[in-house]
């Protein structure tokens, strides 16, 4: 079924071509048709592990056929390239591009390949408290501890990921400017993978399972584009699907009680959801996506231009019934100064509203003493958001071969449900302005470079708002009524430090230099470096540092040699904090 | 109230380094009328490192949790080397149609195993066969 409907736009192209449509002017005469076929095998020897050396080939052991056929020709009118590669069942390539006479363009493209994937083998967890020492030396374990186990310990995962797409435009044949275009891309990913489910409280009890794969993603897409005069329109529908075809991985969760003498069941049972049960754990929803979008642009007096872009779309959680609305609105325009500058500036808008999802918990601890919380709450998106981004550029032609180039851009992200301030719970937008500059010049014949510089300043980047670290509480608060009077609950602790990794300020750097010794020699050399830095925390200043530097060389000694090679080097250095609670076990 | 011994956070300011260095070379000779080689080879070594984390713990903690932190930095360390060296030999069989035979060696040595182990592994890949202009 899906075969047929992978196959249903690109013939359909085929038909609609061969159907009689009315061709203008006169046909060329003539054609030819030329091409390159392989014939061979491949096979590999592997030692040890495959997946990382290797991440994207079977690696098998057998011989395999290592088959190509590349084609491509033309007739009046008409054109035509075709390929395959293919590697094995599993690794394969196709591609085919016909353009049946003047008015038809259909393409088809399909690629495969296998993604080895990593198997953790929660190895490091494994702990258990210390409460003293025995009469022999001997270490007492306490009760609290981090276990695993692993029920797939062999499992060798991967995916096998394919990639379909089809497109078909039509010339119509009678509105000169005016096309059509339909496309469809099948992605299909399907294999095997690791997923745990972790039990009782974070990272106590860490199960590891196989879990299939089975997963499609199907685009279809509608292009209708007119131009007529100095005015283009375009109207676009899009339409992705993606279903999660996969039978769930399910993870027993243990019975609530006591790690070491299995009593307290009730209590323990009384701060969980569930236990001893059986459920669904990492799960991926069926969601469909559907988008409208116009394109408009106009060629203006004196060489200008203008254009403009407005784009609905609306995402949909089948599973939960959850809503993503988007909406996004663009505009440009570019006009000479005169003969030297040219200036640019754009401005685009873009709305998030996400449906809020109501969590529903049982009361914490209810019938126990001291508890009864009721911790249900709403979930609002942090992905609710209104983003703007305003550009303006100069481009200014210092002499020949010689360019300047100034940008400015603001950058606005105003979030409807985070804080983005420890003082000011109603700061909720970050503020960029971004100024760069470059410089692209011609050193002397053969010789060339090219250097830019940019500053960004950012208000109120996205942090962590009191997130990380927590004070000492001692004797600051009350015990919950009837409770020990030494035991706090984790919902009584505050933390107090905000983290982030995203910076205040920013200098980054761009150099390259490329020479050409004529057509038998040429260099090329380049270093960009970034210095980020956010002194507007209360814990520590976050800084990253990165530099990349790089070479290249080609070079032809005599015509029966050639050679080409470099290298690059990157490094980059971050500061973070590191936060641990201690208590007393 | 009550006497909660809860001491706060041990915290520490640590850097956190990546390095990744590459070198390739490829060639291609013109042996004779019939013969031709083509050669490649790259070396890649990458590393990832915590600082050491060094944090005060209260005394008081010692008696009933014996927290330590010294090792944590090495936990994550990563460093990776992988080598791919190779070749291919081309044999003109006619203005059309020629022959070829092409070996590869691709090595990934682990030297700082994570929570996958270790991932070391190497192929020897061979590829044999005829391509023919049509």
């Amino acid at each position: 079924m899906r075969r047929k409907s992978t196959c249903a736009v690109f013939f359909c192209g085929l038909a609609l071509a061969s159907s009689g449509l009315v061709w203008a002017g006169e046909e060329p005469e003539g054609s030819q048709l030329e091409g390159t076929a392989r014939l061979g095998s491949h096979v590999s020897a592997v030692q040890d592990l495959l997946g990382r050396v290797r991440e994207y080939d079977q690696g098998r052991e057998e011989l395999q056929p290592d088959l190509m056929l590349e084609l491509f020709g033309y007739s009046g009118w008409s054109r035509m390239a075709f390929e395959v590669d293919y590697d094995d069942e599993d690794v394969l390539q196709l591609g085919a591009d016909v353009e049946v006479g003047k008015y038809v363009d259909a393409e088809f493209a399909h690629r495969s390949f296998i993604h080895h994937l990593d198997h953790d083998r929660l190895g490091n967890l494994n702990w258990r408290e210390y409460v003293g020492t025995g009469d022999q030396g001997q270490d007492l374990p306490g009760g609290k501890m981090v276990t695993h186990d692993d029920t797939d310990p062999y499992g060798k995962y991967s995916v096998r990921y394919s990639d379909t797409r089809q497109s078909v435009e039509v010339a119509i044949p009678h509105l000169p400017g005016t096309t059509l275009k339909g496309s469809y891309r099948d992605q299909v990913r399907s294999g095997t993978r690791q997923t745990t489910g972790v039990d009782h409280c974070s990272n106590c009890h860490v199960r590891s399972h196989g879990a299939i794969v089975e997963e499609q993603t199907r685009d279809v897409g509608f292009l209708l584009a007119t131009v007529r005069d100095r005015v283009a329109v375009s109207y676009e529908f899009g339409a992705r699907d993606f279903a999660n075809k996969a039978e769930p991985t399910r993870n027993h969760f243990q019975q609530a009680r006591h790690p070491v003498n299995g009593g307290s069941a009730e209590e323990f049972a009384s701060r969980l959801n569930y236990d001893n049960a059986t459920l669904v754990v990492s799960d991926a929803p069926d969601v469909e996506k559907r988008t409208h979008t116009v394109r408009a642009s106009v060629d203006l007096p004196k060489s200008q231009t203008a254009r403009g872009a407005f784009s609905y779309s609306k995402t949909t959680n089948l599973d939960a019934n959850l809503e993503l609305t988007a909406n996004s609105a663009a505009l440009g325009w570019a006009a000479p100064l005169n003969e030297k500058a040219r200036v640019t500036a754009s401005f685009s808008r873009r709305q998030l509203e996400n449906d809020p999802v109501d969590i529903d918990m049982k009361n914490w601890r209810e019938g126990r003493a001291g508890g009864g919380q009721d911790f249900d709450y709403t979930r609002e998106s942090v992905y609710d958001r209104v983003e703007m981004t305003g550009t303006a550029k100069l481009r200014y032609a210092l002499r020949p071969g010689h360019t300047l180039g100034l940008e400015y851009r603001f950058r606005s992200i105003d979030r409807d449900n985070l804080e983005l301030d420890p003082d000011d719970p109603t700061e909720t937008q970050t503020v960029q302005n971004r100024i760069r500059g470059t410089w692209n010049g011609r050193l002397s014949a053969g010789m060339r470079s090219r250097a830019a510089v940019e500053y960004e300043m950012t208000s109120l980047p996205f942090v962590n708002v009191d997130g990380i670290c927590e004070d000492g509480i001692g004797d600051t608060i009350d015990p919950m009524e009837g409770q020990p009077n030494n035991w706090i609950y984790y919902f009584q602790r505050e933390r107090y430090g905000t983290g982030a990794a995203a910076p205040n300020k920013a200098l980054r750097l761009e150099a390259n230099l490329s020479r050409n010794l004529g057509p038998k020699a040429s260099g090329n050399v380049y270093l960009n470096a970034a210095s980020e830095k956010n002194d507007d925390l209360n814990l520590f200043d976050f800084e990253r540092t990165t530099y990349t530097a790089g070479l290249s060389a080609y070079l032809v000694p005599n015509e029966k040699v050639v050679f080409a090679g470099g290298g690059s080097i990157g490094k980059t250095s971050s500061s973070a904090v590191f936060c641990a609670t201690v208590m007393d076990g | 109230m009550g006497a909660y011994e809860h001491f706060g956070s041990a915290s520490d300011v640590f850097d956190n380094d990546t390095e990744i260095a590459t070198v390739y070379l490829t060639g291609q000779f013109q042996i004779d009328a019939h013969w031709s080689l083509d050669v490649n080879g790259s070396f890649t070594n990458s590393k990832a490192k915590f600082d050491p984390i060094e944090v005060s713990v209260p005394e008081e903690t010692v008696v009933k949790a014996d927290y330590d932190f010294s090792g944590i930095n090495e936990y994550s360390d990563l460093e990776f080397k992988q080598l791919e060296v190779g070749g291919t030999l081309n044999k003109m069989l006619s203005e059309k149609a020629s022959a070829y035979l092409g070996v590869t060696y691709f090595g990934l040595t682990d030297d700082a195993p994570y929570v996958y182990g270790d991932v070391s592994g190497s192929v020897l890949y061979t590829r044999a066969g005829f391509q023919v202009r049509l």
